[in-house]
């Protein structure tokens, strides 16, 4: 069973949400850029500057899913209470979600571009695309996680309605996302 | 309902068609991720070309990230003037997505933006995370190696800019 230290309460339940999300924001750049340069490499066939951005992205990739977890460590009824409400009207406009988040729209469209690339990678690269494929569904696997301690697997998302899932429990929706996302950086060659 | 918002330093980031840029190390780009570092540099508190060696070094870069970030120069894109209004329209926003969360973007010196955004938001990390967490070790080594690595990359390019 998880303890909650007392004194995570008397902080602003969304100091830590802001502050993690911002970390994950600069983390989320951080990988879009080594995708980027691991992408201009492997056109140019400089194998190993390709390696070491397929690496670096990993591993900014797995510091992303730390400060997701950090982000979601806070009580569940205070995200209820406080962060659930900050996100909806009035205080924000209609649709307001992740959805929205620049960093993350970009690294999700990055990915999709490079789903060609991943599928013909040099076999010289294929160990450290192992390696990012699976940093790469740790992320993922750190949202989800957030997501249900939150109660998504029984709350549909904000924008559940939006993508046509409509009353599907959040949780449900973000897995078929990220399913979809993991095929993007997986690769014909090492298809799960 | 009314939610009263925590106010946070906003956080300087480029925007996303900056990040290609940057990731090439284009001439303009290489260029300011050389004045970005030095700029560090000049500015630690242990002298000029600690920060540089540093990083090339591997070492303990974060540290001197946090030591020098109160020193950095005043960054005019950052204000809080910049940051948009929240709650006003309709339908929400990539701008208001934004707003939320306290982020400023700029495309005019995105290497700089960059480089003061991670420091910043390390920095943010270590101090609210005195207030507690249940996070265990190895997630805060996972969050400090993610940083790390951005560091890294960051001066690789530059790096691989000087040979080139």
């Amino acid at each position: 069973m998880t303890t909650v230290p007392e004194n995570i309460q008397e902080r602003h339940p969304l100091t830590r949400w802001k502050v993690g999300h911002r970390a994950f924001f600069s983390q989320m750049q951080g990988a879009a850029l080594a995708l980027h340069r691991f992408q201009d490499a492997v056109e140019q066939g400089r194998l190993q500057i390709a390696r070491n951005a397929l690496e670096d992205a990993g591993h900014v990739l797995e510091g992303s899913a730390a400060a997701f977890r950090f982000t979601g460590d806070l009580p569940p009824r205070l995200y209820k209470q406080v962060i659930l409400p900050s996100m909806a009207p009035p205080n924000v406009g209609e649709g307001f979600s992740g959805l929205l988040s620049t960093d993350h729209d970009h690294l999700r469209t990055l990915t999709q571009d490079l789903k060609s690339t991943f599928d013909t990678l040099p076999s010289e690269l294929r160990r450290a695309h192992e390696r990012f494929r699976w940093s790469y569904e740790q992320c993922m696997r750190s949202h989800l996680f957030v997501c249900l301690e939150f109660g998504g697997d029984e709350r549909a998302s904000v924008r559940s309605e939006d993508v046509g899932s409509g009353d599907l429990p959040a949780g449900d929706v973000l897995s078929n996302f990220f399913a979809n996302r993991i095929a993007n950086v997986t690769g014909s060659e090492t298809g799960t | 309902m009314w939610i009263s918002v925590p106010q946070l330093k906003p956080i300087p980031l480029p925007g996303s068609e900056a990040l290609p840029w940057i990731a090439r190390g284009e001439a303009p780009v290489r260029e300011s991720v050389e004045v970005a570092l030095d700029q560090l540099a000049e500015v630690g508190p242990s002298g000029p070309g600690e920060f540089r060696d540093r990083v090339d070094k591997n070492e303990q870069m974060l540290e001197v990230l946090e030591d020098t970030l109160d020193l950095l120069p005043a960054d005019s894109g950052a204000s809080r003037e910049n940051v948009p209004s929240i709650g006003n329209e309709e339908e929400s926003s990539p701008e208001e997505y934004d707003a939320y969360f306290g982020v400023v973007r700029s495309n005019n010196d995105p290497l700089t933006s960059h480089v003061r955004g991670l420091a910043q938001s390390y920095r943010e990390v270590l101090l609210d995370a005195r207030h507690g967490t249940n996070m265990a070790p190895p997630d805060w080594l996972m969050i400090r190696r993610g940083f790390s690595a951005h560091v890294n990359q960051l001066a690789r390019i530059a790096k691989e800019g000087r040979i080139e």
